[in-house]
């Protein structure tokens, strides 16, 4: 991609984009997600979940909408992020290499392996002061009205990732910099962008690798590469890079789904700041009912029978990981948010989520009970602005909310 | 001076421009005509000298099977402007749609070598088709003055502005221009940036009548109508005057599927007028002729026949709408019965209808009988031929394609950002 001109990479895009918007034209609700110009698209995902739990739309992606079967295709080897021969599905848009995002199973359970006495979901505990004190130092820069998501939860990201990888105070604005271009990696792999925010993802990637690779012993990146072994530096790198692209923007859209479910009623509020203890709960139940990765797009590695479907080999199979989280078959009246429920755990997406996730949920709970001790009167100040062409994120562009 | 003509390779987009290449060639004026390979023998066929660019597009799939049913693409309907039909998502949609799969399909074929061309060539004027966005890249590369030529009423560029405006209201994170974007990066290649005039064109000379035309607040230079659609040759039975009253019945390359899918068959439709004390020219291809039972005693089927021969000696036409014999008809005083559902047709005939110069039925509703009377009224009510009339007096009242040129002469000097290169 980094070689294609822009005629070439907005061509490709323009074509893809119009060819999906084409097809959505006709009702096709995968389509339709993938258009991504609603704020909400649970109602594509039940017109999804009506053609059955797996189901292949116009657009030749097959699509699963069931919990059961999701979760099984989540652990089903079958099912990877690159074909037998290291390609992508004819559906997929980008193929964001230099972001690791091709991993397969295999180096992504190493990765794990290597990563879960820094960032695993117990590790990541000795990261909270850090948290707490980016988070603490954000606010205090504030005033009573700001953004919720460009003024603290996306900073707040950042500052902890930039304070994990010790990069260096002159390198942190274009730190900064990259990890915001870095922001739709994710969508940009199922939906085309626009040419500028495409080629500044593009362009953040090379630079960013360009830093880490010229500072090997950087905090985080030292520590997995004296893990060890063979692929012990390229790890470390992939590592780095994965929490750029995806953690910070998973992490930044998890403080702000979470916090605007608890700002969005006054009780459930206080009954959370009162109990502190609800918050791991109220985090999952986010995870749940407004995760930050709405879907996972994997490819067949070999031809597939599930479900009563044959799945080709090199056939694309997108989870709708937040219509699974909405399955009524497993979750009770799944549109209401209910930090209390005990029915299932929130299917969370792909391999890369898992390596992210533990420092996501870190991160939400350190702001969440800042902001809740803090700003006890902070509520919503103004409409959402989400993202377009974000179907994986959903992020938020803009959420004004004021303390006054 | 030197006048580049590009059309891409489609020749009913490119005959509307053939008349004022004449003109300017008459006018002692250097010609050209630029298009892809394919469409070379059209142009010289017209006596025109034909310059191929690039490599043939493969748009007519997409033309044929997607954007002419109106009725099947709800939200590809150039001429909806109703404002809770038109909203962001659908005039976003428009732009995100055709600008890939139609505009880019088109001239990505031929832009970089029509470029190369008007360097070495350095046309002070160029004139192009309304898809043809390669002409007005090519003008702004070389500094050539440059001026779109429509075809029919300026719906494209009335969406456009539906767009834009519809964007303006929109939040500036949500802001979204698929056309600007790939024009941006096409005039990027040579150096040059966009802006919304290579859209526009610096004017846009109009061959329609100014009460079909509209309202835009474009610059527009008028211009007659003057019909080209390919060589012809007048038949002799044309030149007998007809002696009863003659109606042409001409359905598109596409009404054997618009219509074929339906309960009224072509059969039917000829059927319905048989016992009309009538002439009724049909024209019908070998297949839609194979598709006749038997053919009746007051019905000519023929294969082609020049409109602008026949539509003079015809009482009324029943057609799809298209850009030639509309403006063919319109030119010839007589009055329509569209069956319009393509494009701009229903557009074109609503306004027919309005004008009191004929009749619109939507295919949908098409009845044999239904048809039989409208031809019986358009030729019982003599307020339909007064009307085509009027229609035809403003169609003459603007200047010739010859009357044109200084004007389009003096317009190229205000505009041309580079001086005239010496001819000869």
């Amino acid at each position: 991609m980094k070689n294609l001109t822009d005629s070439e990479l907005g061509g490709m895009m323009q074509l893809v984009r119009g060819t999906q918007w084409y097809v959505g034209m006709f009702g096709d609700p995968y389509a339709l997600v993938l258009r991504a110009q609603t704020d909400d698209p649970h109602p594509l995902y039940e017109q999804a979940r009506a053609q059955g739990p797996l189901h292949q739309n116009a657009l030749g992606s097959w699509v699963c909408t069931g919990y059961e079967l999701a979760a099984q295709i989540l652990a089903d080897p079958r099912f990877d992020t690159r074909t037998a021969d290291g390609g992508t599905a004819a559906q997929h848009v980008l193929a964001l290499d230099d972001a690791f995002l091709g991993l397969d199973r295999t180096a992504h359970d190493r990765l794990r392996e290597r990563t879960a006495p820094l960032l695993g979901a117990e590790a990541v505990e000795r990261h909270r002061a850090v948290a707490e004190r980016v988070a603490g130092d954000l606010l205090d820069g504030l005033g009573a009205e700001f953004d919720l998501a460009a003024d603290f939860a996306t900073p707040l990201a950042v500052g902890v990732l930039a304070e994990l990888l010790a990069v260096p105070a002159a390198d942190r604005p274009g730190f900064a910099e990259h990890c915001t271009a870095l922001g739709n990696a994710l969508d940009a792999e199922v939906c085309p962008q626009q040419l500028v925010p495409a080629r500044a993802l593009i362009t953040a990637l090379e630079r960013l690798r360009g830093q880490f690779a010229g500072r090997p012993d950087g905090g985080l990146l030292g520590e997995v590469a004296a893990t060890g072994g063979d692929l012990a530096a390229e790890d470390a790198l992939a590592t780095a890079m994965l929490l750029a692209a995806t953690g910070v923007q998973t992490a930044s859209s998890l403080v702000c789904n979470a916090a605007l479910a608890l700002l969005a009623d006054p009780a459930r509020r206080d009954a959370v700041r009162a109990e502190p203890g609800l918050l791991p709960q109220v985090i999952d139940e986010t995870l749940r009912s407004d995760p930050p990765v709405h879907l996972c797009a994997l490819v067949a590695r070999e031809d597939v029978e599930i479900a009563g479907q044959h799945i080709a080999a090199d056939s694309q199979l997108v989870v709708l990981l937040a219509a699974a989280n909405r399955d009524p078959e497993v979750f009770a009246d799944p549109e209401r948010f209910d930090p209390h429920r005990a029915e299932a755990a929130p299917l969370q997406g792909g391999a890369h989520h898992e390596l992210v996730a533990p420092l996501a949920k870190l991160q939400a709970e350190v702001a969440l009970r800042l902001l809740l001790d803090r700003l006890p009167g902070l509520r919503q100040d103004g409409p959402i602005v989400r993202r377009r062409r974000a179907p994986v994120s959903r992020a938020i562009a803009r959420v004004p909310v004021t303390a006054a | 001076m030197r006048v580049l003509f590009t059309s891409f390779a489609h020749n009913t987009h490119f005959y509307t421009l053939a008349p004022l290449a004449w003109a300017f060639r008459a006018a002692g004026h250097e010609v050209t005509v630029a298009s892809q390979p394919s469409l070379t023998d059209t142009i010289t066929q017209a006596g025109l000298p034909a310059v191929p660019v690039g490599v043939d597009h493969a748009v007519q799939e997409f033309e044929q099977r997607q954007s002419n049913r109106n009725s099947e693409h709800p939200e590809i309907n150039f001429a909806e402007t109703r404002p809770e039909i038109v909203t962001w998502d659908y005039a976003l949609g428009l732009q995100s749609m055709m600008t890939p799969l139609m505009y880019a399909k088109v001239n990505d074929t031929m832009v970089d070598d029509l470029v190369e061309f008007a360097r070495q060539w350095q046309p002070d004027l160029v004139i192009w088709e309304p898809f043809t966005y390669a002409g007005a890249v090519a003008a702004r590369v070389t500094g050539a003055a440059h001026a779109r030529l429509l075809w029919g009423p300026d719906v494209q560029l009335r969406a456009r502005k539906l767009f834009l405006q519809r964007q303006a209201e929109q939040p500036v994170e949500h802001r979204d221009d698929p056309l600007a974007e790939w024009l941006t990066w096409t005039l990027d290649r040579y150096g040059c940036t966009f802006d919304e005039e290579i859209v526009t064109g610096q004017w846009t000379i109009d061959s329609t009548p100014e009460s079909t035309r509209l309202p835009l607040d474009q610059h527009v230079v008028p211009m007659r109508y003057v019909p080209y659609n390919g060589t012809s040759v007048i038949p002799d039975w044309l030149r007998e005057p007809p002696k009863r009253p003659r109606v042409c019945l001409t359905l598109g390359v596409s009404a054997r599927e618009v219509l074929g899918g339906d309960a009224v068959s072509i059969s039917d439709l000829i059927e319905a007028t048989a016992d009309l004390d009538i002439e009724l020219v049909a024209t019908l291809d070998a297949s839609q002729r194979d598709l006749l039972a038997s053919v009746p005693d007051n019905t000519r089927i023929v294969d082609f026949v020049p409109m602008h021969a026949l539509l003079p000696t015809c009482s009324a036409i029943i057609y799809h709408g298209g850009a030639g014999t509309w403006s063919t008809a319109m030119l010839a005083g007589v009055p329509h019965i569209m069956l319009a559902e393509q494009y701009d047709t229903v557009l074109k005939a609503e306004r027919i209808e309005e004008l009191g110069a004929g009749l619109f039925i939507r295919p949908n509703t098409l009845t044999a009988q239904g048809l039989r009377d409208m031809v019986v009224r358009v030729l019982e009510e003599p307020s339909f031929r007064a009307a085509a009339e009027r229609l035809r007096q403003e169609v003459l009242a603007e200047p010739t394609p010859g009357e044109l040129v200084p004007v389009l002469e003096r317009l190229t000097a205000e505009h041309r950002t580079r001086p005239e290169v010496p001819v000869g």
